[in-house]
């Protein structure tokens, strides 16, 4: 079980919504986000922002030459030979099965939206226990 | 939000939108710029900075 202070919990937080946080520690940044109030309204800010940030972003026309430099850094990725062509077409086949079998079992929803609602799900929640309607 | 984006160094701008609107893992995003995982990770959490404070800035010149 890792435990960290609350600013080491704030400061993993962006990394824990991208989904980056290795397998075993995701367990533990979610039952601390769910009990800590401070973070689970932390996250929903960063979440609001990285909605924004997508939204923006899918509006966004680069410059030329940003657009230039981008293309030359993917165009200069060293690409795989294909001389193993059956072993990436059996891994390539292995992959849409896994997937399509996850989708299936997972259904529609990706696993980091289902984090983002779960974390504003948990803040409503905890907005509401903490200022009781009369 | 937009405005706050193009003013980014390019190399935050980049690393973000592959992040965000890609949706390109560290790792991806790491291949494709030739940069270390840390240096994606770095860029990423200054560009967040960056641009929040981009945000603040650009609205209190609109409250003002």
């Amino acid at each position: 079980m890792v435990t960290y202070g609350l600013w080491s919990w704030k400061a993993k937080l962006d990394t824990y919504l991208d989904g980056e946080v290795p397998e075993g520690e995701m367990r533990t940044f979610d039952a601390h986000v769910r009990s800590c109030p401070s973070c689970s309204g932390d996250a929903l800010t960063r979440v609001q922002m990285k909605r924004s940030i997508q939204a923006a972003g899918r509006r966004y026309t680069p410059s030329a030459e940003f657009r230039k430099r981008m293309q030359q850094k993917i165009a200069s990725r060293p690409r795989r030979s294909f001389g193993l062509g059956w072993t990436f077409a059996a891994a390539a086949a292995a992959i849409i099965v896994v997937g399509t079998l996850t989708s299936v079992y997972l259904g529609p929803r990706s696993g980091k939206d289902q984090v983002f609602s779960e974390i504003a799900d948990l803040h409503v929640a905890t907005l509401a226990s903490s200022s009781p309607v009369d | 939000m937009q405005q706050a984006l193009e003013q980014l160094p390019v190399a935050y701008r980049e690393v973000l939108l592959l992040c965000e609107v890609e949706e390109m893992s560290y790792q991806e995003i790491s291949a494709t710029l030739a940069i270390p995982m840390g240096t994606v990770m770095s860029r990423l959490s200054r560009a967040r900075k960056a641009l929040r404070g981009g945000l603040q800035e650009q609205f209190a010149e609109r409250v003002n």
